[in-house]
């Protein structure tokens, strides 16, 4: 199998003060095309800032992201927005979503900066799977978390985008939610075939995905799959 | 621990932008307390303090015919020791040997002026009474081509110029004159037996005495005596009423803009709040949870508040005190007239008060606001506020508007404009909501017909309903005031240039008298015309008694004329024109405009006028409509010959003669009848000009403060809209809008509110301009300014930059980073 994604030796440090705290040191790895991905860690190990620097949100300070074949270092600003508009796509853990927009215009929002005329069909279409059709004109604030959750969900897949990433996708919801939003989520994933990285303190998560890996001391460390847990 | 939360609070980052807006708004608004009160406060105070000066004596007497002294009243204040001063004022034109002509404004005094006051000469000469001498202007030495020690010759007399006048000390009390000033003294005018009686004089008596002397039931006394004999009285207590007038419509424009700017000032503290509010609602229900009192955190605001309050009230009026004392210099070159500037301390610390009064007032919606976070908030993650109506909840809006009218009262002295000024600021708010409510729902209700940036912004807009509808209102009410201050600049303008018309005549001649008017006539030539004029006062509309009313324009003295036709571009709108041959009433004929400004005099109304000492009553036969920009004279009283005929008249002549014609006309009246003053349009114009222009830059100069306040509160206000708009463009670039798209709908967000607010504000403010055209200033016409079209450009050049800052700012900085802070 090819890789989608690969990461080379990627460092990040923050000043704070006088004081340099590093993050992230020469971490690597790769991720094959429609496989799940699993980063667990301790807080501030760094989970969150490798996902934005793999999903262009931030830049590293040495090491270099390739998203099939291509350095996203390299790219220019325009080109960095159309990356992130058709390659990549994200499930943050606050939703997101823009408040002055309905659902139905948050899940088509993909579609809609790239000047998809069908934005709105195709949004309508994503809504009936995560079974909001109910909800197409109601405002964020007026949906429920896991509501909130799923039309984040559907605004993630719906672009055709080859690779999810997902920061704690259920940890603003209730259990009973979580496990709702999560399932239908990977369902979504495999039915499209979807890479998915996902960013996780929940072994429960974790132990769903293909590949597990733990951030620890600044680096990755793959983690060896339960049987128990592949079989569940 | 108030002072210490407080402190903690000012230096937190994220909110400290917000309180430094809040303070800079307070600074301003400081600025224009401090601007505003110290030019009123000095020129109050100059009027009272100087205003003997001005007038030239404790009181005077004045009428346009000799006055009688031989009467027991004034012969019992001389005799008391009362200082007496006669002057005379006319016009006339000197001549050198050289065969240069000057027409001048002469004033001759008795040789005890001046009575207050010093006149102010060139190279420290003094002045002093001497034979056959005179004092004049720069301007006067440079049209005949003299200086300081040289002859000039009036009406055959030879006078020597003994200096050259930098100030009169009663200059402004003389009134206004196109010609330049000369004083000669009564002993030499005396000796003149040119017919200097027929010419347009002004005779003034002037008193001098201190209280003791000049007692309060002698000036009662001497008020009524002028009244009796419709002579015009001033008191120096008064101060000059002329330019008393001229600076009150001027305050009172000065005072509804500052209606407008405090009231955009509430506006903008009360806008940084609720968004201080939303910044601090989880630290102030985390400071309850650790069992802060819901009055630990009011007075943390308080003090927090206070202190800017304070800091921006004494920092502005400072600049606005420092800022009016060099207004005030620029206006005492204009006006040659010495104000002194006093209290600037006591001002500076007033506007510390202000400060702190107006920002508590503004902040007590606010500060209930902050008492009703609960400490739950914090643990359920949602915001829980009671929205019902309530009195008290009401009644926390009413100080402010109590307090603004209370401060514009301080400046106007004007209860109406003091009331209405807040009142109509509120009327003009909500009216702006409404119209932007409106539009936005509309939009709103189409929006899956727009495209995505506008489907985006008016989305944005509309969702936000009350933060929307306050920002763009008082972004329209900021260019209301800008506007307001443009189309009333306009508008002055384009009123007092309506006064020269490019078809005038080339020349105009002024006080000919009945035996000069033949002979004039026949040099001048066939396009000679003459208006006679008779000079009257009027006393009764009907049953009006005009002398016992306010309208100091209705009491002074009036041209009239006589004729029995009517002349180019007029028209009788009603009644007949001209002599009722055999009918039992005196007809008189009346300007449209003015039967209305004297109290809507009809056909068949009684005028009484007061003509050299005898009472003419007449009746309104004709109501005519005059072109009085067509620069022929026009009068508001026509009689018939028969009737004014006999009364001693003076001619007001025009001429459209070429250059050479005209240049040999000023000399052959120059040489042969001192006393006609011959105008050139051509000057006319000129002066014209030169007067309006320094009447604009006055406006201009009292605008500034709150144009620059306009200006600075649209801009903010744009960038707080656009600074919201922060958050869900990240969201936006997380999911693939480039930086151009981000900036391309900063730049329209930013146009839309601009043009939308740009012209309901254009129609608003003109509204506005029109009511004040007629209620305050009196004027008759009416023009759009197009100056800004000129600032929505410039304000639209700023959003641009402010776009392009922004969305640069956005994809320079980390995405991941910006979603953290969000």
């Amino acid at each position: 199998m090819t890789s989608i994604l690969e990461v080379r030796t990627i460092s990040k440090s923050y000043t704070q003060g006088d004081e340099i705290i590093h993050i992230l040191k020469d971490v690597s790895f790769s991720v094959e095309k429609g496989e799940t991905v699993a980063i667990m860690g301790p807080s501030g190990s760094g989970k969150s800032t490798l996902l934005s620097i793999m999903s262009g949100l931030d830049t590293p300070d040495s090491g270099t992201v390739l998203v099939e074949g291509q350095n996203i270092a390299t790219l220019t600003e325009e080109a960095l927005s159309t990356f992130r508009n058709k390659k990549i796509s994200t499930v943050f853990q606050s939703f997101e979503l823009v408040q002055f927009f309905n659902a139905l215009e948050n899940v088509s929002l993909p579609l809609t900066l790239r000047g998809d005329s069908h934005g709105d069909t195709k949004g309508k279409e994503m809504l009936k799977k995560l079974n909001l059709s109910h909800r197409i004109n109601n405002l964020p604030k007026e949906l429920s978390g896991g509501e909130q959750q799923r039309v984040a969900i559907g605004r993630a897949l719906i672009g055709g985008a080859d690779i999810i990433f997902a920061d704690e996708p259920t940890g603003n919801l209730d259990s009973k939610n979580g496990q709702a939003v999560l399932d239908m989520f990977l369902d979504l994933v495999k039915e499209e075939n979807k890479t998915l990285i996902i960013i996780t303190h929940d072994s429960s998560i974790a132990e769903r995905m293909d590949t597990q890996y733990e951030l620890r001391d600044m680096n990755i460390i793959k983690k060896e799959k339960k049987l128990s847990s592949h079989i569940s | 621990m108030i002072p210490l939360l407080a402190l903690t609070a000012l230096l937190f980052k994220r909110t400290t932008s917000l309180l430094l807006l809040a303070g800079v708004s307070i600074t301003i608004g400081g600025f224009l307390f401090g601007v505003v009160f110290s030019f009123t406060q000095s020129v109050n105070t100059y009027l009272i303090e100087e205003g003997r000066v001005l007038v030239g004596g404790d009181a005077v007497i004045s009428s346009p015919y000799p006055i009688n002294k031989n009467t027991p009243l004034l012969i019992s204040l001389k005799e008391k020791g009362i200082t007496t001063l006669d002057s005379r004022s006319f016009q006339g034109v000197f001549s050198t040997k050289t065969g240069t002509t000057s027409q001048a404004e002469i004033r001759a005094v008795g040789d005890e002026y001046p009575l207050y006051g010093k006149v102010l000469l060139r190279d420290d000469v003094n002045f002093s009474y001497e034979s056959s001498s005179l004092y004049a202007e720069g301007l006067f030495l440079e049209r005949l081509g003299v200086s300081v020690g040289d002859v000039v010759s009036f009406a055959g007399k030879d006078f020597i110029i003994r200096g050259e006048i930098l100030k009169e000390p009663d200059s402004i009390a003389t009134g206004i004159s196109f010609a330049p000033k000369v004083i000669v003294f009564l002993d030499d005018i005396a000796t003149i037996t040119a017919p200097l009686s027929e010419s347009r004089t002004r005779y003034r008596m002037l008193f001098k005495g201190d209280e003791n002397l000049f007692t309060a039931s002698d000036r009662a006394n001497l008020k009524a005596y002028a009244t009796e004999n419709k002579l015009r009285f001033d008191d120096a207590t008064d101060g000059p009423n002329s330019l008393l007038e001229g600076f009150s419509s001027l305050e009172d424009f000065i005072a509804i803009l500052l209606a407008v700017a405090l009231f955009l000032v509430v506006i903008n503290i009360g806008a940084n709040l609720s968004y201080l509010l939303a910044k601090y609602r989880k630290t102030i229900a985390l400071l309850k949870i650790h069992g802060a009192t819901e009055n630990m955190v009011r007075n943390t605001f308080l003090f927090l508040l206070g202190i800017v309050g304070v800091f921006g009230g004494l920092c502005g009026s400072l600049l606005g005190v420092y800022g009016g004392k060099y207004a005030l210099l620029y206006v005492q070159e204009l006006y040659t007239i010495n104000v002194i500037q006093e209290g600037e301390v006591y001002v500076v610390l007033l506007g510390g008060l202000f400060g702190l009064v107006f920002i508590v007032l503004s902040a007590l919606p606010f500060l209930r606001l902050v008492s009703q976070v609960k400490p739950k908030e914090l643990l359920l993650n949602t915001v829980s506020l009671k929205q019902s109506l309530s009195l008290r909840k009401v009644l926390l809006y009413v100080p402010i508007p109590l307090f603004v009218s209370a401060v514009l009262y301080g400046v106007s002295n004007n209860l109406l404009i003091a009331s209405l000024g807040v009142i109509v600021c509120g009327v003009i708010f909500l009216l702006f909501m409404m119209i932007v409510y409106g539009v936005l729902y509309m939009l709103y209700s189409i929006r899956g017909r727009l495209s995505f940036l506008l489907r985006s912004i008016i989305s944005f807009l509309y969702l936000r309903k009350a933060e929307t509808l306050v920002s763009s209102s008082a972004i329209m009410t900021a260019f209301l005031l800008v506007f307001l201050v443009l189309a009333v600049e306009k508008n002055i303008e384009t009123n007092l240039r309506q006064n020269i018309a490019t078809t005038a005549p080339s020349l105009y001649l002024i006080d000919i008298t009945k035996s000069q008017l033949q002979e004039i006539k026949s040099f001048v030539g066939e396009t000679f015309k003459e208006y006679p004029i008779v000079r009257g006062r009027l006393l009764f509309v009907d049953e009006r008694d005009i002398l016992k009313e306010d309208n100091r324009e209705l009491r002074r003295e009036f041209n009239l004329t006589y004729r029995d036709t009517l002349i180019e571009g007029e028209k009788v709108t009603e009644g007949i024109f001209g002599d009722n041959k055999g009918g039992t009433v005196i007809p008189v004929s009346l300007d449209k405009d003015f039967a209305r400004e004297i109290g809507g005099a009809t056909l068949g109304s009684t005028i009484v006028l007061f003509i050299q000492g005898i009472e003419l009553r007449a009746t309104v036969t004709s109501i005519r409509e005059v072109d009085s920009r067509s620069g022929i004279p026009f009068f508001y009283f026509v009689f018939p010959k028969s009737v004014l005929e006999k009364y001693p008249a003076t001619f007001f002549g025009t001429a459209e003669v070429s250059v050479e014609k005209r240049r040999s006309i000023e000399s052959y009246i120059a040489t042969n009848f001192p006393n006609i003053i011959p105008i050139v349009t051509s000057s006319l114009i000129a002066i014209v000009t030169e007067t309006v222009e320094t009447v604009v830059q006055v406006v201009t100069l009292l605008s500034i403060p709150s144009v620059a306040l306009g200006l600075f509160l649209i801009i903010v206000m744009i960038f707080q809209n656009m600074y919201e708009r922060r958050s869900d463009v990240l969201i936006l670039r997380a999911f693939g809008m480039s930086r151009r798209r981000v900036t391309l709908l900063f730049v329209i967000e930013g146009s839309f509110l601009v043009l939308l607010s740009g012209f309901i504000s254009y129609a608003v403010a003109h509204m506005l301009a029109y009511i004040l055209n007629v209620t305050l200033f009196s004027f008759t016409l009416f023009s759009f300014a197009t100056a800004p079209f000129i600032v929505v450009i410039a304000v639209l050049v700023c959003v641009l930059v402010i776009a392009t800052l922004l969305a640069y700012s956005l994809a320079k900085s980390s995405l991941k980073t910006l979603l953290n802070e969000k």
